[in-house]
């Protein structure tokens, strides 16, 4: 048995040292989602049959000292918009089942020569888009820490998967939170990076001027290996950027002393559907962040419905232009949700988008004007915890504020700091300069340690788990995240008296 | 994202609005799918017009090429 809670580097180091193998590391993911994935649905197809001819492989390279790299031998897994040759690429919809890849995307290919065994692809919402809805040929994927709430999306199988400890990473996309939002409602690390900074040629498109790839990750080390991996300049993706890739770890544990930290506190207060947990989140963050050294500052940027009105405008405005023709043709393929939330692009002008997309440089150059002066902006991702599912849901509705940083192409990290009173993992958001990544995961290491969340157990849906240790910010919450029965799905599977250890 | 609210009412214009603009770009949906789609199309109205209001506030279009100038008004 391969335990879950080890990271990427210690994996690596274990396959280096002959202590275990890739084939071991593979089956045991494997055996986990076999056992696991019933209740979770965070995958909608597993290649385990490839996955152990490639570890098999991995493992005769690394004995023969061929060395691709920190992910050589560890298991992924892509969202299901992302092409992997030879695989269908459904993007969770019916209009896409007979799609198969001739070729891979780009983040693929380059998993593939890092050596990372692709298990299978992971379930979002329909085109990465509609909603968590039971009205497509996949079941939604459901948060792995309470079976009754939504994982969030639209990378819904990425962060469910990463949090049931299938996969170290997996590959997710952001075009308004996508990234982000799930990984801060499942209690991982979502890494959006600066636009063209990580290739999206063989992904499917939602909104091409908003869309980024990125990592969901269990730690913050994990997310910086994954993106080293699958960053760098595409002459094949028009949008991608040919400038130098840093090391993304050669800031990782240089804490935060003498950092310059911009709290854009307008945006996420006085929300209608904040709730006092996530505000509490970001304040003891905060705190802790002044405590390690930190100059934390209040900052004010334009109003958060600005971005979200200038992102909703953009987004409806290119995908609907994607999918129109479909949408004459094909409207009975669609889930009812996406229809809904796509056809808003028939009702819009040319002066309209075009308006966006000078509102867009007014907040682009906004952030840009605040990161003139601090080092990073910490803000607020999600407003709540993970909503329950229910039959009509309305994800423009969602407490969760990432559009931010989609409409200004910075990039943007989601760090998981504790439980709320509801036992569901909280989360705040880092944004730092354009291409200087290095930074922002310095601030989201410091704040993984800070915060007390590396003692927090994370959901163990084989009954395993820690005690946390009292942190500030998860003393009073629940200590369960255990899905002691996973194929059923009513009822809460945490309690504020289940502190089993 | 976050709406602001959604309106509670849908009046006939606005659903008679929409109707027109979906059979303008050639997509059918039945009346009731219509009605449904409305109440999002409200908010969405709100979220257009505060794009625009927003722009044409404060702007001038002798200095569109000039980086950073709007950026001060934001």
């Amino acid at each position: 048995m391969i335990d879950p809670d080890l990271s990427i580097a210690e994996l690596g180091s274990r396959l280096r040292r002959g202590e275990t193998t890739s084939r071991q590391i593979t089956a045991a993911a494997l055996a986990r989602i076999d056992a696991l994935d019933g209740g979770i649905h965070a995958f909608i197809r597993v290649e385990a049959d490839a996955a152990i001819v490639a570890a098999t492989q991995a493992d005769q390279e690394i004995s023969r000292g061929i060395d691709r790299g920190p992910m050589h031998g560890i298991p992924y897994a892509l969202k299901d918009i992302y092409d992997a040759a030879g695989l269908p690429t459904t993007c969770h919809s019916r209009l896409r089942l007979d799609h198969i890849a001739s070729m891979d995307s780009a983040v693929a290919e380059r998993f593939r020569n890092a050596g990372a065994i692709l298990l299978g692809k992971l379930a979002t919402h329909e085109f990465a888009f509609g909603g968590p809805s039971f009205d497509l040929p996949f079941p939604p994927a459901r948060n792995p820490w309470n079976l009754e709430r939504i994982p969030g999306g639209s990378s819904s199988g990425s962060a469910a998967a990463v949090a049931a400890g299938y996969v170290r990473v997996a590959a997710g996309s952001c075009t308004a939170g996508s990234i982000r939002g799930p990984a801060a409602w499942c209690g991982v690390v979502g890494l959006k990076p600066t636009y063209g900074r990580v290739s999206r040629r063989g992904v499917f498109p939602l909104a091409w001027s908003l869309d980024h790839c990125g990592p969901l990750a269990r730690t913050v080390e994990d997310a910086a290996i994954a993106l080293q991996i699958i960053a760098g300049h595409d002459p094949l993706d028009a949008t991608s950027v040919d400038r130098p890739v840093p090391d993304f770890l050669s800031q990782f544990d240089h804490g935060v002393r003498g950092l310059r930290i911009g709290v854009p506190r307008n945006l996420f207060e006085n929300q209608p559907n904040s709730t006092s947990d996530a505000l509490s989140g970001i304040d003891n963050t905060i705190r802790v962040l002044r405590d390690a050294g930190a100059h934390v500052e209040d900052i004010v940027l334009p109003e958060w419905k600005l971005f979200a009105a200038c992102a909703r405008v953009i987004m409806t405005s290119e995908m609907y232009t994607l999918h129109q023709a479909d949408l004459r043709t094909r409207i009975g393929e669609f889930d009812r949700m996406t229809v809904n939330r796509f056809v808003l692009g028939a009702t819009i002008s040319a002066s309209d988008y075009i308006n966006a997309l000078r509102l867009r440089r007014i907040l682009t150059n906004a952030v840009d004007e605040a990161l003139a002066k601090y080092d990073v902006l910490l803000t607020a991702i999600a407003l709540s915890t993970a909503p329950p599912f229910v039959p009509t849901p309305n994800p423009s509705a969602w407490a969760i504020q990432a559009s931010t940083f989609n409409v200004t192409g910075h990039p943007a990290i989601s760090v998981p700091v504790g439980l709320a009173s509801d036992g569901m993992p909280l989360a705040v958001q880092i944004a730092g300069r354009a291409f200087d990544e290095p930074t922002l995961i310095r601030v989201a290491r410091a704040i993984e340690a800070l915060s007390g969340w590396e003692e927090v157990s994370m959901p163990a849906p084989n009954g395993r788990v820690r005690r946390d240790r009292d942190s500030p910010e998860n003393s009073r919450a629940p200590r369960c995240a255990t899905i002691t029965d996973h194929s059923t799905s009513n009822g809460e599977h945490c309690n504020g008296n289940d502190t089993r250890g | 994202m976050t709406d602001d609210s959604a309106p509670e009412v849908i009046t006939g214009d606005t659903i008679a609005d929409l109707a027109r603009l979906l059979e303008r770009a050639g997509i059918v949906l039945p009346a009731e799918r219509i009605a449904e789609v409305a109440a999002e199309y409200e908010t969405f109205q709100q979220q257009l017009a505060l794009v625009n209001d927003t722009y044409t506030a404060q702007d001038e279009p002798a200095l569109i090429f000039v980086a950073g100038v709007k950026g001060d008004k934001a």
